[in-house]
This record gives structure tokens, sequence and C-alpha cells, in this order.
């Protein structure tokens, strides 16, 4: 071991032995009486604890959602209804080859028509519904005539119907119930029931299936085969195409974005820190994000959607320092080299940044004192950030129909983050060493934001469940990232996202 | 002082034990915060907040896991690092003259605790601070880049001159 090892291990082992022995009570290791009170006071003072914002944003939009979601399944299950009984309506219409504003065929087993009782007429004071209410009946006197019913015993059960069964052909009759009974989970009927079975059956499948207040009544089947043509049944396409319109299942759509970000820090205010001009610029970098989008329909035209993503997010300060150099701090750190030292506070996006810079100047490079010292550096902080946007869309030309526009709000949160690269330039002939030590300190740096989010997006259907979607967004800080009194560094940027989703 | 029943009892805010607490450790961290403060004030509010900060987080402490001591001194290593970020030092006020002196062990016997710790605070604060973390404290230059968000040669570097300046402090106390 060398002379000059050894020194090194003695140095080093006396200072650390020096410190791990206790140390004797003297004056000028004494603190002063006002530590303890003071430490007295501050436990015993009750703080405040800051408002759990994060948390009341995330319960208030867990709610948002859920009511959405419990909305939209409310709506669901209404058009559920609406449909199956429409649905089970038409049903009966159809098997029972109800036509309207067509002419009568010969050749049709069976006809809808006007029930009459004994040939009379029967004005119904308020139209019949079916079902949801799009069909109903009226007819005339002269149409009763010539299309009443000829069998006493049928019109037993005769009272304020809406339908008429005309028969032409038993067993085509036969066939329809045991059709319509297979569609509507009833036994079918078996051949040789009576006809009045048949009626029976028919009937309480009617009665049963069809969500009516109205009772469909079944008159005598063994009649002639007559038509009403003036039948004034409301046509069922058009109950058809209402069904549709009515029955648009408002959906829920889950699928995977990709987006980015870019932005710069807005400062307002006057800060109080000497040092803010030295900040010339402080930007958000091209940041790529990605993540999981679910939307949720409110109606036709109104959606609500969460992009929950995470994105490495790069935030570059640069500074420009004019140092005034000052040949009284100077040391002599070899026969021609000089070193001096300069350190700084500097309130940044990220937090006060501080600098301790070290240059060497030679001997023989002559500096006035005083004489300013330019140099420019930057600082890189690299986060890694959680992001939780809830947004409201709106399509004016209805869903899947091209562009929309959204309002969101977006609470970001800083999980992790570390001051990434140091670039220090000067021109300056008498800096030979270039040497910046930087420290960063979180204090004023909060590691959550709020933003707002208005933005156009356009959305298009690629196939029966896919969609695309497109999105661009201004991004406003609502919180400052750097907490001063009358100072804030807030960003502005812009966001893009596409999405492509699966209705669930 | 037992000193498991008066962490125990200052962890139940037992005004009494905290202050015995207190007593019993004010002098070594005192000394432990002016070796990175070179002022007087700045180093009795570096300790009023590590104790503070020692009251609250006393229900983490694992004897277990080390000296109540060595968990004491972190904590207070933290908050004096915490203050030193905050610190603003425009210019640091130093000038020396280069010695080319060896400095032998028996240099620093001769050498007073209070003297030493001057001379330490008064280390520009880089230096002062890695000097501390490395030294005394015995964190590696990994520990350090990590804590001071620094590149390991760049805590070597500050280090290497750290000790060579205070090297030649002790020199000129014995010309």
């Amino acid at each position: 071991m060398t002379t000059e090892s050894n020194n090194k291990d003695n140095f080093e082992k006396f200072f650390q032995k020096l410190f791990e022995s206790k140390v004797t009570a003297e004056e000028w290791n004494s603190p002063g009486d006002k530590v303890w009170s003071n430490i007295e006071k501050s436990l015993t003072k009750n703080k405040k604890r800051n408002p759990l914002v994060i948390p009341l944003l995330f319960v208030f939009g867990s709610l948002l959602v859920f009511s959405a979601l419990l909305f939209n399944y409310q709506k669901d299950i209404n058009d559920l209804r609406m449909s199956l009984a429409a649905c089970q309506n038409d049903k009966v219409l159809s098997s029972l080859n109800v036509e309207s504003n067509t002419e009568p065929k010969s050749d049709q087993g069976y006809q809808a028509q006007p029930f009459t009782k004994n040939s009379e007429t029967v004005n119904h004071p308020t139209p019949i519904t079916i079902g949801k209410g799009y069909s109903h009946l009226h007819h005339s006197k002269a149409n009763d005539k010539a299309y009443s019913s000829g069998s006493a015993t049928s019109n037993t059960t005769a009272s304020s119907t809406s339908i008429n069964i005309v028969k032409k052909d038993s067993s085509n009759l036969q066939s329809l119930v045991t059709n319509a009974a297979k569609d509507t989970n009833i036994d079918p009927i078996t051949p040789g029931d009576s006809m009045g079975s048949h009626q029976e059956l028919l009937e309480s499948m009617i009665i049963n299936n069809v969500s009516s207040t109205k009772i469909l009544e079944i008159p005598q089947t063994d009649i002639e085969n007559s038509i009403d043509t003036n039948l004034n049944f409301k046509p069922l396409s058009d109950v058809q195409v209402h069904n549709a319109t009515t029955n648009k299942k408002m959906k829920t759509f889950l699928g995977l974005n990709i987006g980015n970000y870019i932005g710069q820090s807005i400062k307002n205010g006057e800060p109080t820190h000497s040092l803010v001009e030295l900040i010339t610029e402080e930007k958000l970098n091209y940041s790529m994000a990605m993540g999981i989008t679910a939307k949720f329909d409110l109606n036709d035209k109104w959606n609500i959607a969460i992009h929950p993503r995470v994105s490495r997010r790069n935030f570059t300060t640069t500074y420009i320092l004019q140092i005034p150099y000052s040949r009284n701090t100077e040391r002599i750190v070899s026969s021609n080299e000089y070193e001096n030292d300069f350190t700084h506070n500097l309130p940044t996006s990220m937090g006060s940044v501080n600098t301790h810079l070290v240059v060497t100047r030679n001997i023989n490079h002559d500096v006035h004192d005083n004489e300013p010292l330019v140099m420019d550096f930057n600082t890189t902080l690299s986060s890694l950030i959680v992001s939780l946007p809830l947004q409201l869309d709106y399509f004016p030309m209805g869903k899947n129909k091209g562009w929309y526009g959204s309002l969101g709000i977006q609470a970001d949160v800083d999980l992790q983050n570390k001051l990434q690269t140091t670039r220090l330039n000067s021109l300056h002939q008498i800096i030979k060493e270039k040497e910046m030590l930087q420290i960063r300190d979180a204090e004023g740096y909060k590691n959550w934001q709020l933003y707002i989010s208005p933005g156009i997006g356009y959305e298009k259907s690629i196939s029966k469940n896919w969609i695309l979607s497109f999105q661009a967004n201004y991004i406003q800080g609502l919180t400052s990232i750097y907490r001063e009194e009358n100072f804030t560094h807030k960003i502005g940027g812009a966001s893009a996202l596409v999405s492509i989703l699966r209705s669930l | 002082m037992n000193l498991d029943s008066s962490i125990a009892k200052s962890i139940q805010n037992d005004r009494v034990a905290q202050k015995q607490l207190y007593d019993y450790y004010k002098h070594d961290m005192f000394v432990l915060c002016k070796r990175y403060f070179n002022t007087t004030s700045d180093a009795e509010d570096a300790l009023q907040d590590g104790f503070i900060k020692l009251f609250k987080e006393l229900s983490q402490y694992e004897s277990s896991r080390g000296t109540f001591k060595a968990w004491m001194s972190k904590v207070f290593v933290n908050i004096c690092l915490e203050k030193l970020r905050k610190k603003n030092v425009f210019i640091q006020d130093y000038d020396e003259k280069a010695l080319n002196l060896s400095c032998e062990h028996s240099v620093l016997s001769d050498l007073n605790l209070k003297e030493i710790v001057e001379m330490i605070s008064n280390l520009p604060p880089g230096y002062r601070t890695i000097f501390n973390l490395n030294i005394i404290e015995g964190y590696t230059h990994q520990e350090i880049s990590n804590m001071l968000n620094i590149s390991i040669n760049t805590s070597k570097t500050q280090l290497m001159k750290a000790k060579n300046l205070l090297k030649r402090k002790i020199e000129l106390i014995f010309l």
C-alpha cells in the first residue's frame, strides 16, 4: 500500500470514526432553547390536511360514469321491452297475414278484418292499440256489411275487438297457429284439435303475448273468405320503421387508444424569485400516450367517453445565465488554474432546480472582475403520467356520422419523475471546465394537475360492431405546475387521439 | 434513559418522553446538521424540522433494521438535503491557497471536533454535501447519484475535490 493510499484511508477512517461516537455536550454543539419550544408548538398544532382533491375528482368521475351506465341500462331495458312487445305484435300480425292498404287476394287463407257483431257496425270509440299502439282499426258500416261474421256462435265472444280472422282453409289456420305458437313458445296444436281449441289457443297466445290492455278476440273461423279492402290498419311497414327508430339501442364501446401530447408552459403573475427571468423557455416535448377508451351513449347525439392513458412526458426548460464573474471568489487549484463556484436556485415548472456550477479558469486567460459570463443550459424532467380524461361528446349529425365536438376535464397524476439530461453551453473562452451539479427540489411542484380540454373529432363505423375515432384537443392547465404566491406556470398545449372501439 | 420505553411513549405523543429523546440526541443531531450548513441558524432549523419529522414518523422505526441512532441520522440527513435544495446561495465566499503538504492522521488527531465540523461546513455546498454523504454517512456514489439526481462521475469528482480542499485547509492550520 502506498503512502498516498494509506493517507487516503486514514483520512476517511478518521472522519468515519469521529462521528460514530456520541458527542459530548458543549456550548458550540448545543442548540438554542427556542428549538424545543418550536418543536413542541409544531407537534401540538393540528395541521389542516390538504383537501382530497384527487380522490374527490375520481369519485365524481366514477359517479358520472356510473350514472351514464345506469341511464343507458334503463334505456336499454325500456327499449327492450318496447321492441319485444312490438316484435310479438308484428309476429302475431304477420302470422295472421294482416295486410292493409292492399287488395285482398282470393287465395289468402286468413285476412284480418274489423270485427263486426252480427253484421252490425261496431264503431270503436277510440282507436284500438296493439302493442306499442302503432296499429289501429277503424271501419265503416258499408265494410261491416260486406265482411260481417256469419256464425252466431262466434259472435258470442265478440266485444270491442280489433281483428277478425276469416277462414278460408281450416288446415291453414292450424298451420298458422302452430307456427305462431312456435314463435311464442306455445305448444303447437296437434292435428285433430277442434277449431274451438285452436281459437282458444290463439286467443290465449295473443292475450298472453301482446302487451296491450286491449284484448284481441278471435271470431268464428268458419266463415267465407271475404276481405275488407278499406281496412284502416296502419301499414305494418310503418310500424316496423317506427320500431326501428325507437329501438335504436344505446351502446357502450370499449377499445384502445393511442395519442400524443405537446405543449408549453405559460407563466403568469409576478414571481417573487429574482431568477425567474433566466428561464427562457419551458416546453412539453412531443410525447406518446396510450390507454383504453370507453364510450357510453347517452342518446342519439350525446355520449360520455373516458380515455385513461399512460404517457412518458418530457418537459424541457432552457435557461440563460449571465454570471458576473468574481475574481475574489476564485481559489487556486493548481499552479496555473483557478476554480470558481456559482450556485443558483431556479423556480421551474418542474419545481425548484438548484444548480452548482464549477468553472475552471486558466491563469493565462484574463478576465475582469464582474465580467458577465453568458451560458445556457437545459434541464429535462421525464415524468411517467397517468391521465384520466373524462369528456362529453356531441354528434350534430347523429352517432357514427362523422364530426363531433367534445368538452372534457382531465386529471393527470405524475407517478414518477427524474431530472434526466443537462446540456451546458458557453462560448466564453475562459471557462475550460464546465460542471453543473443539479439538485431538483420538489418544493413548489405538485404531482397532479387538472386540465380542461375542448376538442373536435371524427368517428366512423368500420364494420357492424367496430368504430374508429380521431380526436384533437386543446389542453389548458387549470392548476399551476409550479406554485408560488402570485406566480403560476400552467401548461397550454394540444393532444391527439386515435381510438378503435368495439360495441359491447 | 430507557430508549425503547421513550420511543413507545413518544409514538403515543407523550411530550415528556419526546423531550427525553430530544435532550439525549440533540447534540449529535446538531453536529450532523452543522456539517451540512455553514450557519448555526440553518443548522437549528434543520434540527427543529428533523425532530418534528422524527416524532411524526417514529412509528415506522423497526429496531430489527438497525440502531435507532442510524435510523434517526437518515431522517436528519434527508431533512438537511431538502433544506439544502431550498437554499439559495448565489456565490460562495471562498478563497484559499494551493499547498502541497501531506495530511497525516496525527495531524488530524490534533484537531478538535468543533474545528473539523467548521471545516466541513465551510466547504462549498456541493462538495460538503457529497463529502458528508459518502465519507461520514457511508452512502455509495450510486446512492448519492440517485439521491441528488447527478451522475456517479459527478459525485466522485465532487468528493475528490472536497477531500483535496479539506486537506489543504487542515494543512493550512498547521503551517
